[in-house]
C-alpha cells in the first residue's frame, strides 16, 4: 500500500511542479525571492567600488600606511601633527564656516528702564542651564536642549529696556498655555518680550493684553525658531535679534555647535487704560523668557538690523587609506575635531546586517508571501479554475492527494527560496577578499551560519506551507486568513507562553544563527519584536515546527476528505 | 431502513441532497441494474446531482449510496471500477490530450508503460489519436467531450457515468459514441447517461429514470413506465389498405376513444383505453380480410411518457 501511495504522490508532484514553476501568477514569487539577492549584489558592487577607491587613495599617499597608523590619529591634534604622522593627505577638502561670535545685541546689565513683569508664578519650562549640567527635564524643546546660562546671563538690556530672565537650572520660562499672566497695575505705552519658538518658526500667534475695564489689545506675531531656522533668525516682522549664542546645552551635560537665539518683540498698548493681564497663545512652541512694560519715554531703540556678528572658521577634511580601510579626519581651525575610520569590512556588523535582511525581509515577508502564493493555490486555485474534480475522480485517497500536493508545494518553495538563500550567501561572502572569506567561513562560524540559514528557510516553507494549505481549503477568500496569519505571527512576542507555541516564527526565531542586538534606547515594544527574550533549543525548535506542521496537516487531511465539488458556489 | 445487500446494483436509499436551502434531490430510492440507464429531466431536475452523489463529488445530506459494493466516500476503491465523464469543461493547465488521460492513470498508481498503453487505447476508442499530442486548451468542444470520455473509459471501469456525453458531438461522432455505450453495456457494464434530449435516450437506454425538480417521478424500462400510466389512452398507428373499414369496426368497441384517418388513406391513428383488448380485436379484424401492413404504438417513447408525467411545459424547457 505504501508503494502505491508513494507512486501516487509522485504522480501528483509531477503534475503540480509543472503548474507551480511555470504559472504566470507565480512570477511575483520569483521577484520576492530574488530581491535580497539583488540587494546583496548592489552592496557588493558598492563595496568593490570603495575598495578600488581605497587602493587609489593609498597609492597616492606619501607613506605606505598600516591600520595601526590610521588608529594613531586623535582629536585635538593639529594639522601639522597629522601630516607628520600620516604624510600629506591624498585627498583634501577645505572650506570656511561662518560662525556667530560671542557678541550679542542685548547687553548684560541691570540699568535698563521699564517695569519687568514677574513671570515666576507662571514658569512652566526649564530653558536655561549652566554648562555641563546633566538634567532630566525636557528642556526648551522638550528634547533635552536648552540655552546656556554661561552665555545667556539673567539680566539683559535691549534698546534700553531692562529684561530679567529666570534663574538657571530651574523653571525659568513660560510656554504658551492660553492662561492669563498677571501684569503690574499701571498705564503703559509698550509691552516688550524676550521670546522664541521651538520646532521651526511659529506664525500668526495672538498675544493679548487685557485692561482692568475688561477691554483688550490683541497682537498677531510670528516667532522665529530658537535655533534660527529659515528665514534668517530675527527677520520676522516686528522681531529683532536680542541674543545670539554659538552653542546650546544638552541634557547629557554636553554642548553642541548649534547656534541659538533669543528675540525681542514690542507691542504698543493703550496708554489710557490700566493693564491687568497678559495672555500668551495656547501653543507649547511659543516660549517667553522675560517681559517688561514701559512708559512712553522709557527705552531707546539702538540699531535695527538685528544681524548676529559672525567670523569665518577654516575647516579641512583629510582622507587617508591603508589600501583597505579609509580614515576621514575633520579639522576645524587647524585642529582635529572629528575622526571617522571606515573599515572595509567588519565581520560582526556584516553578519548582523545579513541576519537583519534574513529575519525581517526574507523570513517574515518573502517566504511568508511566497508560501501563501504557492500553497494556498494548491486547492483554492484549482477550485477557482474548476479543475479540482480531475484529482477527485482518480482512484487515490484524498489524504494521499493532499500529501502529494503539500510535498509538491514544499519542493517548489524550498527550491525557490533555498536557492535564493544560497545565492544570497554566495553574493554576501563574495564581497570579501579570499582571505577574509576564509576567515569568515571557517573561523567566524560563517559556514555553520550558512547551513543554519538554509535549514531555517526550508523549515519556514514547511511551517508556513502547512498553514496556507489548510487556509486554502478552509476559506474561500485567501486575503482574510493570510492577514490573520500575518498578524498572528507579528503579535507572537506579545502572546501568552502557550499561544506562542502555535506560531511558526516562534520556532524560527530561535533557529536563526545570529541575534540582532537592540540598540540602547530602543522602545520596549520594538525591542521585543527584534530580540528573542526566550529562545528555545535547536532540537526543540525543529521538533516544534515539525509537530506544528503535522498538526495543521491533520486538520487539512480531515477537511480534504469532506470537500465537495460545487464550483457554482465558489 | 433495512441493510441493502445488492452488490450487483447501484443503490440509493432515501437519499436527499440540499445545497444550503436549495434542493438538489429529495428522497431518492433507486436500484440501478447493469445496462444503459438514462437519467432524464430538464435542466435543474437533479441529474448531475445524482451523478455527483454516486461518485462522491458531493455527499448526501441524508441517506446512503452504494455503487455495487463500494462506498462513494472511498475514492481509492470506487474509481477503480468507475469512470465519470463530467460536464465540467475545465482541465488541468498545460496538459495535452494524451497527458490528461495518462496522468489520470498515473494518479491511480499505474506504472508509466501500462498507463501509456491504456491511455492510447482509450484515446483510440474515442477517435482522438491525431489530436492527442496537442494541448487540450486548443481542442474544440466535441474533442474535449471525447477526451473526457477517454479519461472515463481508460481504466476499463464496470460503471461508466456520463453527464450529457453527446453534447457538442457531430452526428457521426454521436452515432459512434452511442455504439460505444451499447457495446460497453453489452459487456455487462453499468452505463449511466444523463440527457435532456429525449429522442437520444430512446435509442440508447435499457431503462430510464425520470427526474423533475429533484424528485424521481418514474423509473424502469420505458414500455413498463408507459403501461403504468393508465389515465392517458394508448395511441396506436396502423398502416392498412382499407382504413375507413377498419375505423368503422374499431368504433364499435367501447374502449376506442378516437380514430383519425391519415391523409394518404393508407393508415389511421387510434386512441384506446385498453390496448390489450384492442390487439385481440385487431387480430380478429385482420382475419376478416383487411390487409394490415404494420401496427406500432405512437406514444410509447420517453417524450410521451415524460409529457404525461410532468407536463408539456417541463418537456419544452
Amino acid at each position: 500500500m505504501t508503494k502505491l501511495w508513494w507512486a501516487q504522490i509522485k504522480a501528483v508532484i509531477r503534475l503540480e511542479m509543472k503548474k507551480t514553476f511555470f504559472a504566470r501568477r507565480g512570477l511575483w514569487i520569483y521577484i520576492l525571492a530574488l530581491l535580497p539577492v539583488l540587494l546583496f549584489i548592489a552592496h557588493t558592487v558598492i563595496i568593490s567600488h570603495e575598495r578600488d577607491r581605497s587602493h587609489g587613495i593609498a597609492h597616492q599617499g606619501d607613506k605606505k600606511l598600516t591600520h595601526q597608523d590610521l588608529l594613531a590619529v586623535k582629536t585635538g591634534m593639529t594639522n601639522t601633527e597629522v601630516i607628520a604622522l600620516l604624510g600629506r593627505p591624498p585627498e583634501r577638502a577645505h572650506w570656511n564656516e561662518r560662525q556667530i561670535s560671542r557678541v550679542t545685541s542685548a547687553v548684560s546689565g541691570t540699568g535698563g528702564s521699564g517695569t519687568p513683569v514677574n513671570l515666576s508664578t507662571s514658569y512652566n519650562l526649564n530653558s536655561i542651564y549652566t554648562d555641563s549640567t546633566i538634567f532630566k527635564a525636557g528642556g526648551l524643546d522638550n528634547a533635552g536642549n536648552v540655552y546656556s546660562s554661561n552665555l545667556l546671563t539673567a539680566n539683559r538690556i535691549l534698546n534700553g529696556v531692562q529684561f530679567n530672565c529666570g534663574p538657571a537650572n530651574e523653571l525659568d520660562a513660560v510656554h504658551g498655555t492660553g492662561q492669563p499672566i498677571g501684569l503690574p497695575a499701571g498705564q503703559f505705552a509698550s509691552l516688550h518680550l524676550l521670546a522664541a519658538s521651538a520646532y521651526g518658526p511659529v506664525l500668526g500667534q495672538a498675544i493679548t493684553v487685557t485692561y482692568t475695564d475688561g477691554s483688550a489689545s490683541t497682537f498677531t506675531q510670528n516667532f522665529s525658531d530658537w535655533c534660527g531656522c529659515v528665514p534668517n533668525p530675527g527677520e520676522q516682522p516686528g522681531e529683532s535679534l536680542a541674543v545670539a549664542m554659538p552653542y546650546r546645552d544638552s541634557s547629557n551635560g554636553t554642548q553642541d555647535n548649534q547656534a541659538s537665539y533669543l528675540y525681542g518683540y514690542t507691542f504698543a498698548l493703550n496708554r489710557a487704560k490700566t493693564v491687568q493681564s497678559l495672555t500668551l497663545p495656547d501653543n507649547r512652541n511659543v516660549i517667553v523668557l522675560a517681559a517688561t512694560l514701559t512708559k512712553q519715554s522709557e527705552g531707546t531703540r539702538v540699531g535695527t538690523s538685528g544681524q548676529a556678528p559672525v567670523v569665518d572658521v577654516p575647516h579641512e577634511n583629510y582622507t587617508y587609506s591603508d589600501g583597505a580601510n579609509n580614515l576621514y579626519v575633520g579639522l576645524a581651525d587647524g585642529k582635529v575635531v572629528d575622526i571617522n575610520l571606515h573599515e572595509s569590512f567588519n565581520l560582526p556588523n556584516e553578519s548582523v546586517v545579513f541576519a537583519g535582511v534574513f529575519q525581517f525581509f526574507y523570513l517574515r515577508l518573502a517566504i511568508f508571501f511566497g508560501c501563501l502564493g504557492i500553497f494556498m493555490n494548491l486547492f483554492r486555485g484549482e477550485i477557482l479554475d474548476k479543475s479540482l474534480h480531475f484529482y477527485f475522480l482518480a482512484p487515490i485517497r484524498r489524504d494521499v492527494l493532499m500529501a502529494g500536493k503539500f510535498l509538491a508545494g514544499l519542493l517548489a518553495t524550498c527550491t525557490i527560496f533555498v536557492t535564493s538563500e544560497l545565492l544570497q550567501i554566495i553574493v554576501f561572502t563574495g564581497q570579501f577578499s579570499p582571505s577574509v572569506r576564509e576567515l569568515y567561513l571557517y573561523q567566524n562560524h560563517g559556514l555553520a551560519q550558512a547551513v543554519a540559514y538554509l535549514g531555517v528557510t526550508a523549515l519556514a516553507c514547511l511551517g508556513y506551507g502547512a498553514f496556507f494549505l489548510a487556509a486554502g481549503m478552509l476559506f474561500r477568500n485567501p486575503i482574510l486568513p493570510a492577514a490573520a496569519i500575518l498578524v498572528w505571527e507579528a503579535a507572537n512576542p506579545f502572546l501568552p507562553a502557550l499561544l506562542k507555541k502555535f506560531s511558526v516564527i516562534y520556532y524560527l526565531k530561535s533557529l536563526c544563527p545570529v541575534d540582532i542586538p537592540t540598540p540602547p534606547g530602543t522602545p520596549p515594544l520594538l525591542s521585543l519584536l527584534v530580540s528573542n527574550p526566550d529562545p528555545i533549543s535547536t532540537p526543540v525548535a525543529i521538533l516544534g515546527i515539525v509537530i506544528l506542521a503535522l498538526l495543521v496537516l491533520c486538520v487539512s487531511s480531515f477537511q480534504v476528505r469532506r470537500m465537495e465539488i460545487n464550483y457554482t458556489t465558489e | 431502513m433495512s441493510e441493502v445487500k445488492q452488490s450487483d446494483r447501484i443503490v440509493f436509499e432515501d437519499v436527499s441532497k440540499f445545497y444550503g436551502e436549495i434542493l438538489g434531490v429529495n428522497r431518492v430510492n433507486l436500484s440501478i441494474p447493469p445496462g444503459v440507464t438514462s437519467l432524464v429531466g430538464p435542466n435543474g431536475s437533479g441529474k448531475t446531482t445524482l451523478m455527483n452523489l454516486m461518485t462522491g463529488l458531493v455527499r448526501p445530506t441524508r441517506g446512503r449510496i452504494h455503487v455495487l459494493d463500494y462506498d462513494p466516500s472511498e475514492p481509492e476503491k470506487l474509481f477503480k471500477i468507475l469512470g465519470y465523464s463530467t460536464q465540467f469543461d475545465a482541465f488541468p493547465k498545460g496538459l495535452t490530450g494524451f497527458q490528461f488521460v495518462y496522468s489520470y492513470l498515473r494518479l491511480g498508481g499505474s506504472d508509466a508503460e501500462t498507463a501509456s498503453q491504456m491511455a492510447w487505447r482509450a484515446i483510440e476508442r474515442v477517435g482522438l489519436i491525431d489530436a492527442a499530442p496537442r494541448n487540450v486548451a486548443a481542442y474544440s468542444k466535441g474533442m474535449r467531450q471525447r477526451i473526457r470520455l477517454a479519461q472515463a473509459l481508460c481504466h476499463n471501469p464496470r460503471v461508466l457515468i456520463l453527464d450529457e456525453p453527446l453534447n457538442g458531438l457531430d452526428p457521426l461522432a454521436r452515432a459512434e459514441m452511442i455504439a460505444l455505450f451499447r457495446a460497453t453495456a453489452a459487456e455487462g457494464c453499468y452505463v449511466i447517461i444523463s440527457s435532456h434530449i429525449l429522442h437520444e435516450v430512446d435509442a440508447i437506454s435499457d431503462q430510464v429514470i425520470l427526474l423533475s425538480n429533484g424528485y424521481v417521478v418514474a423509473e424502469g424500462q420505458i414500455h413498463s413506465v408507459r403501461d403504468e400510466i393508465r389515465e392517458h389512452p394508448a395511441q396506436i398507428l396502423i398502416r392498412c389498405d382499407r382504413p375507413r373499414d377498419l375505423a368503422a369496426k374499431m368504433m364499435e368497441s367501447e374502449h376506442t376513444i378516437e380514430v383519425r384517418i391519415h391523409n394518404d388513406e393508407h393508415g389511421l391513428l387510434i386512441k384506446t383505453r385498453d390496448a390489450d383488448r384492442f390487439y385481440l380485436m385487431l387480430n380478429h379484424i385482420a382475419l376478416n380480410g383487411v390487409e394490415i401492413e404494420s401496427v406500432a404504438p405512437a406514444d410509447d417513447d420517453v417524450n410521451s411518457v415524460y409529457e404525461y408525467l410532468i407536463g408539456s411545459d417541463e418537456v419544452a424547457r
